[in-house]
């Protein structure tokens, strides 16, 4: 075309251009940094939804109402109540965000995991922007694994805010003390926050396999919020399933099971075995989840 | 390509062998038995259409023919059941990413994340094809109009502005291929003849323009090529004058009412006379000559001769799609049936030429349609008293020039192609167009009157893709596309009339398309801003 085009042809009268001449400039060189441009602009879509700073937001106010909360009451819940490492939030500050972690971990981190996940495809089908991104050349492949890719990133912000205002509010509150592990031994303040990261990454790891669960939900489904409802019950009736002694067989395979291993990382020495197995059955379900998640959507017929 | 294409390319080099190097350019997006099956219902079938470079190409159908479906599926959006699609020489699917560098467009409604402004959502969706300068943003934000709201969330802007953004979306890497669906749908009339003149300014300035329609009379405006599916199949493919009847209609205003519509009916037969407001509604098709020699030679005092208003390309496609998506069997060829001119030799005719008596309707025979016309290009085709018994034959087009389609009532009882004869009321003053008698209308054999000329120009206008696409900006009121919005007929127009859109150069800056329109004097590379720098936004605003 030739009104302004961003390509500099000579000006040839329109009939005679001859439409192979590469003149368009769609046919220019891709920019410097191509292979970042699908991560940059996922991202840049997500910073442009509220229901991301909404889980943002979620995720640092838990810590700071729950150590505003036990601030408050000053009794804290009795050994072996509640989320571990609860009962010692009253004595060390460094316990607030550990079980903020934990606490997250039981419902609020795999609800934000499903709706981040299953808004990534379905979203943008409700919007209708799902058919206007695929006419534009760019493969499908890579639309998915960005998007999974910043899916877990804007996690990997949310779990910062929570460690974050956790070792704020902790110090605020309660202040803060060398660490306690489990097996009794006592760790520096520095130490122990260096524990919380792995606590934290270690979440991130367990909630990717449930991006990737709501992900392939997400590329079913042209609706959001259906992902998301068939995330959540997947991942309850897989929990109150392996609760019975019947199915106790389909334990080692379901990846909610290892949610619980971070503690773990409170053991002196840190017991990286069954840690490891976490992590191998994490990224197991993630890639599987996700590859499966785009072998959907290569062949999706896009309707919406 | 497959062998139905094969045949009707032949068969139009034959009827037209001047033709044959406009034929001879390669298709841009072409479509090979393609077909789309979703569960048990056959979306499209079989479709074969092509698209060749430099075209601006209709695409019409009822709603639910599979308009839609086709596009999604050359654009790759969905997968074919069998079949493929080519577009800029690429398979798809297969090539699909190859092919969609070359494209630019949307489908459906286009669609932006509400929360980004206007400009990001450009560079958002346009670096996903290539880079993007920011000018260009601007640029194509200036030729949408949309400039002054650029920096604003696309959440607020109302369903006419998202069209036009979706337009601008498609502009920015300046494609070859330019798909719209509908994208005057939600316009104000402004904005749609605002949109029309754009793809016409696109189609000269060598953009291949697929223009998916339910808008006849649109499609009768802006494009040079057109097909109307159904049921997704292809119910009738070629050059749009040619899909449309080309009988004129004609408002003839004589002093005795009566004895004007004995000579009429004399001439045409009874069918082909009917009373309209005041008005004798003669189907004459290319015979008005005759028609006003005989009422001449009667004695009769011809006041005025306008086109009527009438149904076009929308008699022909209701005729078409009503019948099963047959199109019409051929009938013992008519008057309208010759001369028939594609677009480039209609836009001719608009400068006063004597119309070509070639005729060239074979190509109005469906791609799957084995038999060609043969009676089309037949020197007795131009038999004048065959209108009367055709009923057959779609009404003619006349002036539709900024028109919305009339609804269909006011088509007169007989469809064939009209002359209307108006004969004066005793003691009424005439209307406007009774004083316009116009003397050209006894004009040589063959030779339309003036006003059934016109008529022949919307489709026409965007033809010429040498002649004024470089021309300098003042030109403008010259071209065909003023020239044809001064014919007179029924007008909804909302542009300004033709004397001040003459005055308007591109320069005053009233309508972003004029700016457009002025870059073309220096094709490539040149900056629209450079060339007419102070385009003001007036009358986009909403």
């Amino acid at each position: 075309m030739s009104p302004g085009g961003v390509c500099a042809c000579p000006p040839t009268p329109p009939p005679e251009r001859d439409p192979g001449d590469g003149c368009h400039g769609s046919t220019q060189p891709a920019m410097r940094g191509a292979h970042w441009g699908p991560l940059r602009r996922e991202w840049v879509k997500l910073l442009f939804t509220w229901r991301t700073y909404l889980i943002w937001g979620g995720l640092a106010a838990i810590p700071f109402l729950m150590a505003l909360a036990l601030y408050i009451s000053d009794t804290g819940p009795g050994p072996g109540e509640g989320p571990h490492f609860m009962s010692r939030v009253l004595e060390n500050g460094l316990y607030v965000p550990v079980s903020a972690l934990a606490a997250l971990l039981l419902v609020l981190l795999p609800l934000a995991s499903a709706v981040l996940g299953s808004y990534l495809v379905a979203g943008e089908a409700e919007l209708g922007t799902l058919r206007a991104i695929l006419l534009r050349p760019q493969s499908r492949g890579s639309l998915i694994v960005s998007k999974w890719l910043v899916a877990v990133l804007t996690l990997f912000v949310g779990l910062a805010l929570v460690v974050a205002a956790g070792i704020l509010f902790g110090a605020l509150f309660f202040g803060l003390e060398p660490l306690v592990t489990l097996s009794g031994t006592t760790v520096s303040i520095a130490e122990g926050i260096g524990l919380i990261v792995l606590t934290a990454l270690f979440a991130l790891a367990a909630m990717a396999c449930m991006i990737s669960l709501a992900l392939l939900f997400s590329t079913l489904t042209n609706s959001s919020l259906t992902a998301l409802i068939a995330t959540f019950v997947v991942f309850i009736v897989v929990q109150i399933l392996v609760s019975f002694s019947y199915f106790d067989w389909l334990e080692p395979y379901v990846f909610s099971s290892y949610f619980g291993e971070y503690v773990n990382f409170f053991r002196d020495p840190i017991a990286w075995r069954p840690i490891g197995e976490a992590l191998l059955v994490f990224g197991l379900w993630s890639a599987g989840l996700t590859a499966l998640a785009w072998l959907v959507f290569r062949r999706k017929d896009i309707l919406s | 390509m497959t062998p139905d294409v094969v045949t009707e390319k032949t068969r139009e080099q034959e009827a037209r062998p001047e033709r044959s190097e406009r034929e001879g350019r390669a298709a841009i997006l072409s479509t090979h038995g393609l077909t789309k099956d979703f569960g048990k219902l056959r979306a499209v079938d079989g479709l074969d259409i092509q698209v060749r470079a430099g075209d601006v190409f209709g695409f019409l159908g009822p709603n639910g023919a599979g308009k839609t479906t086709v596009i999604r599926l050359v654009l790759g959006l969905i997968h074919p059941t069998s079949g493929y699609a080519e577009v800029a020489g690429h398979r798809v699917p297969g090539e699909l990413k190859e092919a969609l560098r070359h494209v630019g467009g949307f489908v459906d409604d286009p669609t932006f994340y509400p929360l980004m402004s206007a400009r990001r959502n450009l560079r958002l969706l346009g670096s996903m094809t290539g880079p993007v300068s920011e000018e260009r943003i601007a640029e194509v934000l200036e030729i949408v109009g949309l400039m002054d709201r650029a920096d604003s969330r696309v959440g607020g802007f109302s369903h006419g502005m998202k069209q036009r953004l979706g337009i601008a979306q498609a502009l920015l890497h300046a494609p070859e291929l330019v798909v719209l669906d509908e994208p005057t749908s939600g316009l104000d009339p402004r904005g749609m003849k605002d949109v029309r003149e754009l793809i016409r300014d696109l189609g000269r300035g060598g953009v291949t323009v697929f223009l998916s329609s339910h808008l006849l009379h649109e499609v009768q405006q802006v494009c040079t090529r057109a097909v109307i599916i159904d049921h997704g199949r292809v119910v009738v493919q070629g050059p749009v004058a040619e899909l449309r009847p080309h009988g004129l209609a004609v408002k003839v205003m004589t002093d005795d009412q009566t004895k004007a519509a004995e000579t009429a009916r004399a001439v045409f037969g009874a069918r082909a006379v009917a009373e309209d407001d005041g008005y004798l509604v003669v189907q004459a098709g290319d015979d008005v000559p005759e028609l006003v020699r005989r009422l001449v030679a009667d004695d009769l005092a011809v006041r005025s001769v306008v086109p009527a208003a009438d149904q076009g390309l929308e008699d022909y496609f209701l005729e078409l799609t009503a019948r099963g998506m047959r199109p019409p069997e051929k009938e013992p060829p008519g008057p309208t049936e010759q001369a028939t001119p594609s677009g480039e030799d209609a836009a001719r005719h608009h400068e006063s030429e004597p119309p070509e008596e070639t005729a060239s309707s074979a190509e109005l025979v469906p791609p799957k349609d084995a038999a060609p016309t043969e009676a089309a290009a037949s020197p007795e085709a131009a038999v004048p008293l065959a209108h009367g018994s055709r009923d057959e034959e779609e009404s003619a087009s006349a002036d539709r020039a900024e028109t919305p389609a009339p609804a269909p009532e006011e088509t007169s009882p007989a469809s064939g192609p009209r002359v209307t004869i108006a004969v004066e009321r005793p003691g009424g003053a005439g209307r406007p167009e009774t004083r316009a008698v116009r003397p050209a209308v006894g004009g040589g054999d063959g030779s339309p009157p003036p006003p059934v000329e016109s008529s022949a120009a919307p489709p026409a206008d965007p033809a010429p893709p040498s002649a004024s696409a470089s021309a300098a900006p003042s030109v403008d009121g010259a071209e065909p596309v003023v020239a044809c919005s001064q014919t007179p007929g029924p007008t909804y127009r909302y542009a300004p009339p033709p004397s001040s859109r003459a005055t308007r150069s591109p320069a005053s800056g009233a309508m972003p398309v004029s700016v457009y329109r002025a870059a073309p004097g220096s094709p490539q590379g040149a900056s629209v801003s450079g060339s007419s720098a102070p385009q003001s936004i007036d009358g986009r605003r909403r």
